[in-house]
């Protein structure tokens, strides 16, 4: 399964924080990606990518909002969140690499 | 605003989200929509909102992308697994392979169906390349072109001199080459026996700038043509292998006319540019002051990019600056007649042949379309669970279109093999002209047609195969419920137009086939005039160098007729010089009848001598034949008595007597004063084969036959039923002199006019078979289109029974399902057909396109075919147990 896909990893990772619905999930992506907009459509449809790597897993609606339809939850599987450790340990380590060669300079905080 | 916004946004969303497959759709795509609807919202409470909306709108961009990926993704998983019972392409291709072996009847139909249609067409490709898409197999032919000349007449256009073409050539500019040719008759010697045959003569250069390469030994070279180089000769292949059996022949000699030449070479057979003539030897052309008067045919070939009018202008200014005063010489640029369009008499059957090869197509085209329908049909309840078991509409399309392609690939091969044999066949198919024979026999199935043969297959395959598939693929739930019921839609209406399409299309040709084939038998059966079977025909060429006088000529001429009128079965010999017909020894120029003149007449004629027309059987209507005071004697400026044909005489003075009159024919000689002695009835002519304008088809004009001929026939009119004595005639021949040859093609007066009648024979043969094919196509589709309903309507036919009716009743409901199409179609055929015969008079000959009898016997003989195709699904359905369809419900 490795490397991820910078997308994926992407949504393992807000998901490594907290299950969500998609709202929620579009919004910390947003965050997290440093503010691009994401398409709901490919969102979902990754998220459907990775269910069926088990990845990930749908959950009830906990925080579930009073009014509107049902929303459906993702959370991480023990499996997602061994692989986002691994590709996180991936990239940290190419992240070292590429500062031993002094391509990027000072040691900071990851990402 | 807000509302307003979100609305739009979602509607927007949605119509995006179309590029996605439909079950991502319905499981996300509302979610989705929301979501981007409320982000759109949500843009407006940022500080920037019109950037913020449009970062959005951006991004949404993106969803096109992902549903094309998502659709791909969706087909690969789905072939990948087994859904619905259908595998992968592996899969698809067993499972086609499995269904086909099921129904072999089906199958081997469609497989047949397409095998005769592509194996017909390719093989009908490959003689049209042949005939009319390839004009000619030599080197630049495209830039070739013929020098003409003439002298002031503007119709009368001859060979240019070599001195003439010597004098304008150097100054030609347009031209990149230029050769000289020509060809006379002459009588080879040298190999077993003496052959008439004809020479060409060219420039050294004229067989490599075509771009021949000699088979063996060397072609003609510059020091060749030198005068007094010793004569050299070059062999066409067909020579070299007929009179020498493609031995070792270089160093050998052959005479040409009494010289001998010795062979240097043997080349590839030479299409001339005079159509259908062979050469069998080529020699030099003549180079020496002697040489500058004798006419040759200049060939030359333009310089690349100088156009044919460009040309024309330059010669006709180089000519006119070599005019002598009193004389004007000009020339003409012409095309070569090889170019084979032009040989109408072949093309035009040729253009109805791929007409009616199309044709055929067309028939077995919507033969395996309803046959594959009608496979289709019969397994929508097989296809119905299949969809039902959740394959999708793509895949099950897919199968039935590889089953298809499968049946057009194996029909394709099949129909490779057909065409293969078709072109043999027609290479070795006698078409009764030595100039379609020449091309005939370089009729080989090409490459070209190979592919297209195959292309056709596939094409066929895909288009046929595709409706079929869409319509069973939309089998659905309705389907599956409608098979379990037993019953299956109807579609018999389309399947009704298909036969009766078919039918008309049948009939066209069915009625082009008898009206062709009629034609052949009414040349073939028609009166011919004379005892055409009682005379024996043969033509004796006298070499010029052995026989120089008359007087030695007609001792030949009558030590040979005195020993012919010996042998047994013999009743009476003489001679003649076009006089057995059909004559191809025409006279052509401006007829004089007193005061009226008829500038262009062609008449044909025949030199005979007396007695010929007691021998012959041709009855004298008015006059006297030739006495002997006829024969001879005639000095310049005397007149030739003649014998006019009735139909002759008719059209010079009509109503008025013939005999006594007088009438000039004035050509390019001079003019001749001829007067008429006497009226002999009708023969068969050679226009009344080929039909040429046939009111003139049984003209003809009998004049005496001089002493001094070269070449003459000598004819025996034989005993009833005795045997043509063709082996004593040659023996009696060789024993008067061995070094005469004698013409291989020997036969009755009779086998001439019916080897005259081949051509038509080649027709009627290929129509007719076209036909039959047609005919057996159709009789398929119908029965097919019969059968199948039949099969749907089982059940009905059950009930009917049940409920009292009787086998006879059921039976006339089929019979007419069946032949209201095949009426129908035969009528639209015939009225088709009527506007397409007017186009085919010019090789029906003397056969009215519009003959009632040649459309009622198709019709009838279509009936007849569609009955019996009909009754055998009809006598299936009268004989249903009602039992067995109670049983099966």
């Amino acid at each position: 399964l490795l490397p991820l896909a910078p997308r994926d990893y992407l949504i393992l990772f807000v998901l490594a924080e907290n299950a969500g619905h998609g709202h929620l999930l579009l919004r910390r992506l947003e965050a997290a990606s440093g503010g691009l907009p994401f398409d709901p459509a490919n969102l979902y449809r990754s998220l459907r990518r990775l269910e069926r790597e088990e990845l990930v897993e749908e959950t009830d609606d906990e925080g579930r909002a009073s009014i509107g339809p049902p929303r459906r939850c993702y959370r991480l599987t023990k499996l997602g969140r061994i692989v986002l450790a691994a590709e996180a340990d991936r990239l940290a380590k190419l992240t070292d690499s590429a500062r031993a060669r002094r391509l990027i300079p000072a040691p900071d905080k990851g990402r | 605003v807000v509302c307003l916004l979100h609305r739009l946004s979602y509607a927007l969303y949605r119509v995006l989200l179309l590029a996605y497959p439909r079950e991502f759709r319905e499981r996300d795509g509302r979610e989705a929509a929301t979501l981007f609807a409320e982000a759109c919202v949500e843009s407006f409470a940022e500080r920037r909102p019109a950037a913020a909306l449009r970062r959005q709108l951006r991004a949404c961009m993106d969803v096109p992308r992902g549903g094309l990926a998502e659709r791909l993704r969706r087909s690969r998983a789905v072939d990948g697994g087994m859904n619905g019972g259908i595998a992968g392409l592996g899969g698809d291709l067993r499972h086609a392979a499995r269904s086909l072996r099921r129904r072999p009847a089906l199958g081997a139909g469609i497989v047949a169906t397409l095998a005769v249609a592509i194996g017909v067409n390719t093989a009908m490709f490959s003689v049209v390349d042949t005939f009319l898409l390839r004009p000619s197999p030599y080197r630049d032919a495209d830039r070739l072109v013929v020098v003409r000349a003439r002298d002031g007449e503007p119709d009368r256009l001859r060979d240019p001199t070599i001195g003439e073409l010597q004098g304008w050539m150097p100054a030609m500019t347009s031209f990149e080459r230029v050769e000289a040719r020509r060809w006379r008759s002459v009588i080879v010697t040298g190999a077993d026996h003496a052959a008439r045959e004809r020479v060409l003569e060219v420039t050294p250069g004229y067989l490599s700038t075509l771009g021949l390469l000699p088979i063996a030994g060397r072609l003609i070279q510059p020091a060749d043509a030198r005068p007094g180089a010793p004569p050299v000769a070059v062999l066409s292949e067909r020579t070299w292998r007929r009179l020498f059996g493609g031995r070792d022949v270089i160093g050998r000699t052959i005479g040409v006319d009494g010289e001998t030449h010795t062979i240097v070479g043997v080349c590839p057979e030479i299409v001339s540019d005079t159509p259908g003539l062979r050469f069998a030897v080529v020699a030099p052309l003549p180079s020496g002051p002697e040489a500058l008067d004798a006419a040759a045919r200049g060939i030359a070939w333009l310089r690349p990019g100088v156009t044919l009018p460009a040309a024309r202008a330059e010669l006709r200014s180089v000519v006119a600056a070599f005019d002598q005063p009193g004389q004007t010489v000009t020339a003409e640029l012409a095309l070569p007649d090889n170019v084979f369009w032009n040989v109408r008499e072949f093309r035009d059957p040729q253009l109805a042949l791929t007409a009616g090869v199309l044709v055929l197509l067309l028939i077995a085209a919507v033969n395996v379309t309803m046959l594959l329908l009608a496979r289709g049909e019969s397994r929508r309840t097989e296809l119905a669970v299949r969809r039902a078991l959740g394959a999708s509409r793509r895949q099950l399309a897919r199968l039935l279109a590889i089953e298809s392609i499968l049946l057009a690939l194996a029909g394709g091969v099949l129909g490779l093999f057909v065409a293969l044999f078709l072109t043999r066949v027609v290479a070795s198919l006698d078409p009764g002209s030595a100039q379609l024979q020449t091309r005939l026999e370089i009729v080989r199935l090409n490459g070209i047609a190979y592919v297209f043969g195959l292309a056709l297959a596939l094409a066929t395959g895909a288009l046929v195969g595709l409706l079929p598939a869409l319509r069973a693929s939309r089998a659905s739930e309705d389907g599956l419920r409608r098979a379990a019921d037993g019953r299956t839609p109807s579609r018999r209406r389309s399947s009704r137009v298909f036969v009766g399409l078919q039918v008309g299309l049948c009939m066209v040709l069915l009625v082009a086939a008898t009206l062709v084939g009629r034609s052949f038998l009414d040349a073939r059966l028609a009166d011919r005039g004379f005892d055409a079977d009682r005379i024996f025909v043969l033509q004796i060429a006298l070499p010029r160098d052995t026989y120089p006088t008359v007087d030695r000529r007609d001792a030949f001429f009558r030590n040979v007729l005195a020993r012919a009128a010996r042998l047994p079965g013999v009743t009476g010999a003489t001679l003649g010089y076009g006089a057995a017909p059909p004559t191809d020894i025409l006279m052509r120029g401006a007829v004089q009848l007193g005061g009226a003149t008829r500038p262009d007449e062609w008449l044909p004629v025949g030199f005979v001598r007396p007695g010929y027309f007691d021998l012959m059987g041709i009855p004298l209507v008015e006059g006297r034949g030739f006495a002997a005071r006829d024969i001879g004697g005639q000095t310049a400026g005397s007149s030739t008595p003649v014998v006019l044909s009735r139909s002759l005489a008719d059209s010079f003075w009509p109503g008025g007597p013939a005999v006594g009159q007088v009438f000039d024919l004035e050509d390019r000689r001079g003019t001749r004063r001829f007067h008429v002695i006497g009226i002999a009835s009708d023969t068969m002519g050679r226009g009344d084969l080929l039909n040429i304008g046939c009111a003139a088809c049984r003209w003809q004009l009998y004049a005496p036959l001089p002493a001094e001929r070269q070449y003459t026939e000598v004819i025996l009119r034989l005993a009833d039923g005795a045997p043509p004595p063709i082996a004593a005639l040659q023996a009696a021949i060789r024993d008067v002199d061995p070094g005469v040859p004698v013409d291989d093609e020997l036969g009755t007066a009779a086998d001439r006019l019916v080897s005259a009648t081949r051509r038509q024979e080649f027709n009627s043969l290929l129509f007719g078979a076209f036909a039959l094919l047609a005919i057996s196509l159709a009789a398929e589709g119908l029965f097919a289109m019969v059968f199948q309903s039949v099969a749907e309507r089982t059940r009905e036919m059950g009930i009917r029974l049940a409920l009292g009716a009787r086998p006879a009743e059921v039976r006339r409901l089929v019979l007419r399902q069946g032949l209201l199409p095949a009426l129908a179609g035969v009528c639209a055929g015939g009225l088709a057909a009527t506007a397409l015969a007017r186009t085919m008079t010019s090789f029906l000959y003397g056969t009215d396109p519009l003959d009632a009898g040649a459309y009622a016997a198709s019709a009838a003989l279509l009936l007849t075919v569609s009955l019996a195709a009909a009754s055998v699904p009809a006598w299936r359905a009268s004989h249903v147990r009602p039992i067995d369809v109670i049983r099966a419900d």
